[in-house]
């Protein structure tokens, strides 16, 4: 889903109680679904069972409903090893999707195991287990939905809950998940690369998970006044290789580690800004959840980013999104 | 008188010996050729700085300007002005990063500052040598 279509259908939904900007995912009035904050959901409410949920990143580390599960996580999206709850430790044992395939105690001992079809739908084998970390590393609900950030992903189905707001623009199927292909793909977080139009560039390639905090940056910068001229947003991998063609360097940087290439990355004329105003568009960019490569060994200070870990799959998803022209269009 | 003549005229020669070599030091021995700070910064995958090769052309010395914020920007021709050792342009408007140049070429090195109309300023050091793109 690219957001910015349903920004009006704002509302409070049960069980969140984290101030701050928050939007619903989703779009029924049911109650079962979830707020998110920046993107991250913060408390669920599900058949009157009302979860807290702390997150580390965009992983979520820790659910609070009576007792607590603790997730041991790692750096990349959805990267977990352990979950701690009132039965124990239990170990993560995962296939090349993420899925996990199994839960195995502190002895090695299998314990639940979980098997799917291509599109997710689960069979659940062996000791019950309150883990929801099932297809993909994704939230199973229990109502047989899965929480992909952004969107809710039916399993029995193969579609995603709501439909794309974008509706033509983002492709003739509005509940499309993965472009039918779930054996190649993952899409922790249910999004897709979006064309934009940034200033400075025309057109130009995004993730369209940081398009509310490059938006909020554009906002905040524009409230001072400053005007911000993007110079890159997504690019290509040969095009990224073709960049490092300097024979100077004696190792070229390897296309494929760019976050430009996964579209979670934006460059912008940093020259051109005012030196009493470049503080400024840092921070701006940075209460808005960007990084910035001005803090890099080797500064880069054109660079605003936002890295969700998991990059060489983020990179391979874009690279083959874009390719197949599956972009849809997004406004800031 | 004649000590006196002798001192004038040797005071003279050392004036002219002086000011000859400053004049030396002050004219850049060569012009043309491709001056850059460009480089690749692997942290963040971008390519970043400028790179300015100075040609000879019937109306005089032009050149072919070219920013990298990220990635390489489009090439931009201007007029360079050479005045002893001072080198200016001006950056026409049609270009994103117009504005103006102005610095000193010495030593196979230009110094300067890049004024853009929008408002920036940078400060820059463009070696002479061969082009990021060789």
């Amino acid at each position: 889903m690219c957001p910015g279509a349903s920004h009006e259908d704002q509302r409070v939904w049960h069980g969140c109680t984290t101030p701050g900007r928050t939007e619903p995912v989703g779009g029924n009035d049911e109650g079962e679904l979830r707020l998110r904050r920046v993107g991250r959901c913060v408390g669920k409410n599900i058949l009157s069972q009302t979860t807290q949920l702390v997150y580390d990143g965009v992983n979520q580390a820790q659910e609070i409903s009576g007792t607590t599960a603790n997730r041991l996580t790692g750096l990349g999206i959805d990267e977990v090893f352990a979950r701690t709850d009132s039965s124990g430790a239990r170990h993560f044992l995962t296939d090349a999707l993420a899925s996990t395939l199994a839960l195995l105690d502190p002895a090695g001992a299998f314990q639940t195991q979980y098997t799917y079809e291509p599109i997710g739908k689960v069979t659940v084998s062996g000791p019950s287990s309150g883990n929801p970390f099932q297809y993909t590393s994704r939230e199973n609900d229990g109502t047989g939905l899965y929480y992909y950030r952004a969107r809710y992903y039916s399993a029995e189905k193969g579609r995603f809950l709501s439909e794309d707001p974008l509706r033509f623009d983002g492709g003739n199927n509005f509940y499309v998940y993965v472009l039918n292909d779930p054996v190649d793909f993952t899409d922790p977080l249910g999004l897709k690369l979006c064309r934009i139009r940034l200033q400075g560039m025309g057109d130009a390639y995004i993730d369209d998970s940081i398009i509310p905090l490059v938006r909020n940056w554009i906002a905040l910068n524009e409230a001072v006044p400053i005007s911000v001229n993007f110079t890159e947003a997504f690019r290509l991998s040969a095009y990224q290789a073709a960049l490092s063609s300097n024979p100077n360097v004696i190792t070229p940087a390897t296309p494929g580690s760019s976050l430009h290439e996964a579209g979670f990355a934006v460059d912008i004329a940093w020259s051109r800004i005012p030196k009493n105003l470049r503080p400024l568009v840092v921070s701006n960019a940075q209460r808005s959840g960007l990084n910035w490569g001005g803090e890099f060994k080797k500064p880069d200070p054109v660079h605003f980013y936002y890295d969700p870990g998991n990059r060489k799959q983020l990179i391979r998803d874009a690279q083959k999104e874009y390719t197949r022209g599956a972009q849809c269009r997004c406004s800031l | 008188m004649f000590f006196v003549g002798h001192m004038l005229v040797t005071r003279s020669i050392l004036a002219l010996v002086v000011l000859s070599g400053l004049l030396a030091a002050q004219q850049p021995s060569k012009i043309t050729g491709t001056y850059t700070s460009m480089y690749f910064n692997e942290e963040g995958g971008d390519l970043l700085g400028q790179e300015l090769k100075i040609v000879l052309t019937r109306r005089g010395y032009q050149g072919a300007l070219q920013f990298a914020e990220g990635g390489p920007g489009g090439l931009i021709i201007v007029d360079v002005h050479i005045n002893g050792n001072k080198i200016s342009f001006t950056i026409p408007e049609t270009a994103p990063e117009a504005g103006r140049f102005s610095g000193t070429l010495t030593n196979g090195v230009i110094r300067g500052i890049f004024s853009f109309k929008e408002g920036g300023e940078e400060k820059v050091e463009l070696r002479r040598g061969k082009s990021y793109w060789d």
